[in-house]
Formats: structure tokens, sequence, C-alpha cells
């Protein structure tokens, strides 16, 4: 059901037959441990320095506005 | 102060494609998510006429889509950056963690635990683009006090902080949902690992649970999507439907397939997230990826060109 208004090269069943075509990835593994706990830790140690930066430049941003009214 | 703008939109154009990244893997855990947890009510309202309308879809999402009367419910569970500002616009909150456990979805133990981890480590990886975002902003804005913070740049740090806690609470939650990786692993929480080597060797010395699952690659769940989508949005296009659908769809593919060749945050000294992406990936599945990413930039730049002649 291709309509034909396509670009001259007919690209887009090229596309079409790139994706169909697809390989699965090899992905071999290096036996990377992937350490969820640990990690989870780390990000849940960042919600505080997260929030003192957030704060920070929402502080520096209205310090910046009464001067222009 | 306003020649400081300069590295102001530097830093800007960087967060920009991180929140980019981060938000299409969000996305794609929401539907994952979602799968094993049906969407709670919206505040007000019969959960189920509020599913039906409009939350179903991200479940059937990976199905065969029979052709119906509704257009927009097929696109919808197509492109599932729309699943998720339907999902945004509910704003589920942190307090719904506490009804899930009361409606977890009757799914046999395995899927639950397979779509729990392939949520999980979608958050996570999530979580390691905003946690970059949220470092490099830092160290950024602490190198100097002579800095301006624009409406912007405040507006992204903003909605990162604000993801990165949402992602968190969903990675929190999701961990909890599987302690059988806590008890049975000696080197705990080692899923895509051990499920690999367990599959790969044939030896699972694990419970049944995780024989029946499939090994969770992070990539290999981003870069299937990913194709899929394009694959999806191509055939919308070669219909003349829907282009604008087709567009979001295409840049959704590339952020994806891009998010996993980044070296998330271990080349930049700011901290070991880093085993969240690339380990896995040998040089000829980078350039695999590198191929799709080219072509399916050229297809949205064709597209983008006929959109604007039409």
């Amino acid at each position: 059901p291709s309509k034909l208004n396509e670009s001259p090269s007919g690209d887009l069943l090229d596309f079409m037959k790139l994706l169909d075509d697809r390989k699965e990835l090899k992905l071999k593994n290096k036996g990377t441990k992937v350490d969820i706990s640990n990690s989870l830790l780390k990000f849940q140690g960042m919600r505080t320095t997260n929030n003192n930066l957030s704060t920070d430049l929402s502080m520096s941003m209205s310090l910046e506005r009464p001067s222009a009214s | 102060k306003d020649n400081e703008n300069g590295s102001d939109a530097e830093i800007i154009a960087f967060l920009e494609s991180l929140a980019a990244k981060a938000f299409v893997i969000y996305s794609f855990a929401e539907v994952k998510f979602s799968q094993i947890i049906p969407l709670p009510p919206s505040s007000v309202g019969d959960p189920f006429s509020k599913r039906s309308s409009n939350g179903s879809c991200a479940i059937e999402e990976e199905d065969e889509e029979p052709e119906t009367d509704s257009n927009t419910e097929r696109i919808r569970g197509v492109f599932p950056e729309s699943e998720s500002i339907m999902t945004k616009m509910r704003k589920r909150s942190s307090s719904d963690n506490i009804t899930f456990d009361g409606v977890m979805k009757d799914l046999p133990p395995w899927e639950v635990q397979q779509l729990c981890t392939e949520a999980l480590v979608l958050y996570m990886k999530a979580l390691s683009i905003l946690a970059k975002a949220m470092q490099t902003t830092s160290s950024w804005w602490y190198r100097s006090q002579e800095k301006n913070c624009s409406l912007k740049l405040n507006v992204l740090v903003q909605w990162s902080r604000d993801k990165f806690n949402e992602c968190l609470e969903r990675a929190e939650f999701l961990r909890l949902k599987l302690p059988p990786m806590d008890q049975h692993s000696a080197d705990e929480s080692t899923i895509k690992a051990s499920q690999v080597n367990d599959s790969k060797y044939g030896a699972s010395k694990r419970s049944s649970c995780s024989e029946l699952s499939e090994p969770v690659f992070l990539e290999k769940l981003i870069y299937d999507r990913a194709l899929e989508i394009s694959k999806t949005a191509a055939k919308y296009e070669i219909q003349g439907e829907y282009l604008n659908n087709c567009e979001l769809a295409y840049a959704t593919s590339l952020w994806m397939l891009e998010s996993i060749l980044d070296k998330d945050m271990d080349s930049d000294n700011i901290g070991d997230f880093g085993s969240w992406a690339t380990e896995a990936l040998d040089d000829a599945d980078k350039q695999m990826i590198k191929k799709y990413i080219d072509s399916i930039a050229n297809r949205l730049r064709i597209l983008r060109r006929k959109m604007n002649h039409s």
C-alpha cells in the first residue's frame, strides 16, 4: 500500500527494510556487576544535594527579579 | 552578568539533551510499570472508566492492535510518549504506592518478576541520566558564584529533580518487589549479570522464577523498543498518516538509542553509576546502533522536510 509520493530514491521502503532486517544485539556479558542496592543508595544520597541545588538556583533567580520591577 | 550567558546556553543545551533521554527512558519504564500495576484512580472519578478511556493501551502496547474506529486509541497505544503524557497528567503521586499491593495485576509470578526487573533497570537508567544532569549543573553552578540562573535553566533543574525523585520512588518500590534476588544471590542484586549467567550456562541454581524469566538487558530492552517505535512510525508514514506522531516517534527512537551509547557517569569522574550502560555492548553492537541512529535521523530529516512543504 505504498504511495510513492516519497522522495525519488524511495528511501522510506529502504528504511522499513532496514528495520525489518534488524539483527539482535550480541551483548557480550563482560560480567559487569550491576549492584542495584548500591546504586539506589547513591541515588538516595543525592536527594539532599539535589534539593539544595534547586533551592540555590531558585533563590538566585528571585534575588535578581525585584530590581526589574 | 549578561556575558555569562554563553556558558549558560551551553549547560542548558546539555541539560536539555539529558532531559530528553531521561524522559524517553522514564516513559518506557512507566509503560512496563503499568503492566504490573494498574494505574491508580485519578483524584476523582471511577478508576475503571478512566483506564478504559485512556490508560489501557499501555497494557496492550506490544500487541497487534486491531483496527478500531478510534484513531486516538490506536495512536496512544502505538506511541508511548503520548501514553506517558497522559500518565503525567494523571499525576500519580508517591502515596499511590501504598495501594499498589492491593491492586497488583493477576499475572504469573515469573512474569511479574520479569516486568519488575525490566521496569527497575529502566528507572535506574533514567536515574543515572538525571543524576548526571544534576551533578553537572551542580559543579557548573558552584564553580563560580558569578552566574545567572535563567528561568529556563531553573525549570530544567526543577524538572530533573522532580523526575529524579519520582524514578527513585518507583525504583525503591520495585526493588522491594524482587525479594528473591536478595535471598538467593550472595552477590545481591546483580540482576542482569546473574540472570544472564544462568541462562547462558544452563546451570540455574536459582528459583524457578528466574529460570523462566528472560535475562534482562537494559540495552536490549531499549534497542528493541526504539526500533519497534520507528518501525511502527514508518508504517504510518508510508500511509501518510499521523505525521506529527511519526516525527515524535522517530525523535523518541533517536533519544533512546543515543542513551544506550552514552557512557553515563564513569568518564566524568562524577560517580560510578556507569554500569548502567555500554558495558554489555561490543563494538559491532555499537556500530549497528550507530547505523540505526544515522538512518532514523535521516528519516526524521526527510519527514520534517516533507511536513514543511505540505
